[in-house]
């Protein structure tokens, strides 16, 4: 043998990169043979994609506001890692919240703008929170797998949703599948407009909540019994934090923060409630949070820059006619490629000379 | 949960809860051969993919991307029976991706030990994904769909009442099911006794997968007989569900397929007929059922009967 396997105790962020770099390079790599399938070069591929997402006069705005609900789904599912809890629910949790962002918006719709939208994010919060604590009470207390659970809250929330405005109370006159038009009040003030996209000021709300994640783990008591829990809740049980407390706490942040993003959603950008406000960018999120390795001031970047991907896809349908679905086998690639690339979290290779 | 009497323990609740509200819902949706015969047929969606699943979980593995591989394998049999005339060899080719797609999940999660979870997650965006994309073209009714029927019933019908049984006897009844259970309760032991655990896990997740390709299979030429994005509509997550609600005995899983089944049929039948009732709002009921039984079973009183596979999920490293 060339090389040896060796177990690994830590990850540096050094090798965090690289297994991130190379996860994204290597999907665009396997993302080729789609270009080739399709008969387009593949240079003029990856330049129709990354000139459409990152361009201010193309589609950057869309990018930019698209990032918000991506940065805030994935620390939705960070905050809860960190303690070692999955989240795999940060897509019900968006639905949550955005269900109360849209009833809390009908029924206080008279209100002005300073009063409605703390109503709206901060009932949105309670929401996700309430959801997300289902699983994390069930977690903490009765060591219920809160992988299955967030599964199942997923499910349910979305067929609460389609029950709302499919046929249910809260569906168009027109008949279409969707709510009436949110209150305009209830919408954040935009922050830039550029390229046709208006940009609402929760991307510093956002932004903010990433970088105060940052210290909070850093900085305070919570946080370090968070993280403790998470790399060993033996040791941290025995040294007086509460398991329960730490699981509920952080499915409780991370829900809320998923609640903003349903709120932005539904009040900023749709303005109303939809079964299909989140085309599964709950579970995108998942990919990214690991890829920044649990990071939430790398969570920023790499939600702008998976989010780009993304949007950049779209542009090969719009200008290459190619087949519907490319944003969604693009994610598929990347993330099941990064799955194996998990292994170098375990592992290390270490060359010998070989005998 | 001192409140309920003994006898209520473990499987002698859930099989009830579910019987009962699938046969309150066949008959609030108006009981008939007819409706019956369809809440059978849906549930044998839901019995291939959670036997599948059922099989690697006991060896240790969860597999959360089961509703990726139905897909790919319903996208697949509709292709190949296309292409080939005959929609047996696309149910045999569904069978085969599915089989590829559970290998490829183990090897992410057997060989290079990667979470369970992140590999699973990976297989269902991805099936996702390459169906919505290859699929595209081909939306709309199934060209080649599978239409023999033996007494009103699919013929894939009967192989899936069969397989029970025949699951049932593999697991518990011959030396290679001990051995594949024992590799789902303690690896490490398992090892020492001179069982691969890399070979059993393997075997787990190649079979899951075929089950699952094969359920896509049913749905894309049985009983849907047509392709959209995203076909099998969450039924990959119910059957998921179906496992832990059947504590990973066959026969409890039988009954929890055909009981979810009805459910499934009754909130299509009773959407509109009865003010009030949203076919929407029921198809919440396996989620909310399956929680509130796995909380059950956390609780002490009804642990005992439940055969959770203790290294459920936990990937295997042989030199710990």
């Amino acid at each position: 043998m060339w090389f040896e396997l060796k177990r690994r105790t830590e990850v540096s962020r050094k090798t965090t990169l690289i297994m991130a770099i190379l996860a994204i390079l290597g999907s665009l790599a396997l993302f080729t043979i789609l270009f080739w399938y399709e008969g387009i070069g593949f240079l003029t591929g990856y330049k129709e994609m990354l000139t459409y997402a990152f361009t201010p006069s193309e589609a950057l705005s869309l990018t930019i506001r698209r990032t918000i609900p991506f940065l805030l789904l994935t620390l939705a599912f960070i905050v809860p890692l960190k303690a070692g809890i999955w989240n795999i629910g940060a897509q019900g949790q968006f639905y949550m919240g955005a269900t109360a962002a849209t009833g809390l918006s009908f029924a206080f719709s008279n209100q002005p703008s300073y009063i409605l939208i703390p109503i709206l994010i901060g009932g949105a919060m309670i929401a996700g929170a309430g959801w997300a604590g289902i699983a994390g009470f069930l977690k903490g207390k009765l060591k219920v797998n809160e992988i299955i659970t967030t599964l199942m809250l997923n499910w349910v929330a979305i067929f609460i949703v389609k029950h709302l405005v499919e046929g249910g109370p809260w569906m168009t006159e027109a008949g279409r599948p969707e709510s009436s038009l949110l209150s305009p009040a209830g919408a954040m003030p935009n922050l830039v407009k550029f390229g046709g996209k208006v940009i609402p000021y929760t991307i510093i709300l956002a932004i903010g909540l990433a970088v105060a994640l940052f210290f909070f783990f850093r900085r305070f008591r919570l946080g370090f019994e968070i993280k403790t829990v998470g790399e060993n809740p033996a040791a941290a049980e025995s040294s007086g934090m509460s398991y329960a407390k730490v699981v509920l706490v952080t499915m409780l942040i991370g829900g809320a923060l998923a609640g903003i993003a349903g709120y932005h959603q539904s009040a900023n950008v749709v303005q109303r409630l939809r079964s299909d406000l989140s085309p599964q960018w709950g579970f995108y999120a998942i990919v990214i949070g690991l890829l920044v390795n649990r990071n939430s001031l790398g969570a920023i970047v790499g939600s702008f820059f998976v989010c780009g991907l993304i949007v950049g896809t779209s542009a090969l349908q719009m200008f290459l006619d190619m087949t519907y679905g490319a944003g969604p086998i693009f994610i598929g690639i990347l993330f099941l490629l990064f799955a194996a690339f998990r292994f170098f979290q375990n592992y290390e290779i270490v060359w010998t000379r070989g005998e | 949960m001192k409140f309920l009497p003994k006898f209520m323990t473990n499987k002698r609740v859930t099989l009830p809860i579910i019987l009962g509200l699938a046969i309150v819902a066949l008959i609030v949706s108006g009981i008939s051969f007819d409706t019956i015969r369809l809440a059978l047929m849906a549930g044998m969606v839901f019995l291939f993919a959670a036997l599948g699943e059922l099989f690697d979980q006991r060896a240790g593995v969860l597999n959360i991307g089961l509703e990726g591989m139905m897909l790919v394998g319903a996208l697949t049999a509709i292709l190949v029976s296309g292409a080939l005339g005959n929609p047996w060899y696309g149910i045999m080719a569904a069978v085969g991706t599915g089989g590829i797609m559970g290998l490829i999940h183990g090897f992410n999660s057997i060989s290079l030990k990667v979470s369970q979870v992140v590999s699973g997650t990976g297989i269902w965006l991805f099936g996702f994904g390459v169906t919505t994309y290859i699929g595209s073209p081909v939306t709309g009714p199934v060209s080649n769909p599978l239409t023999t029927k033996i007494g009103g019933f699919s013929p894939l019908f009967y192989i899936g009442l069969a397989l029970v049984p025949i699951f049932w006897f593999i697991l518990f009844k011959t030396n290679f099911g001990l051995k594949l259970r024992s590799v789902g309760e303690d690896p490490s032991v398992a090892e020492a006794s001179g069982i691969s655990v890399y070979k059993m896990r393997y075997i787990a997740v190649i079979v899951g997968g075929a089950l699952s390709g094969l359920a896509g299979a049913y749905v894309s030429m049985v009983y849907a007989t047509v392709w959209t994005t995203g076909l099998t509509a969450g039924r990959g997550f119910i059957a998921l569900a179906i496992v832990f609600f059947s504590m990973w005995r066959p026969f409890v899983l039988l009954g929890g397929s055909i009981g979810f089944g009805a459910l499934w049929i009754a909130s299509l039948k009773l959407q509109g007929v009865i003010p009030g009732v949203s076919s929407n709002l029921l198809k919440t009921i396996p989620y909310i059922l399956t929680i509130v039984v796995l909380a059950l079973m956390s609780l002490e009183r009804f642990r005992r009967g439940t055969a959770a596979p203790n290294s459920l999920a936990e990937p295997y490293f042989p030199e710990d």
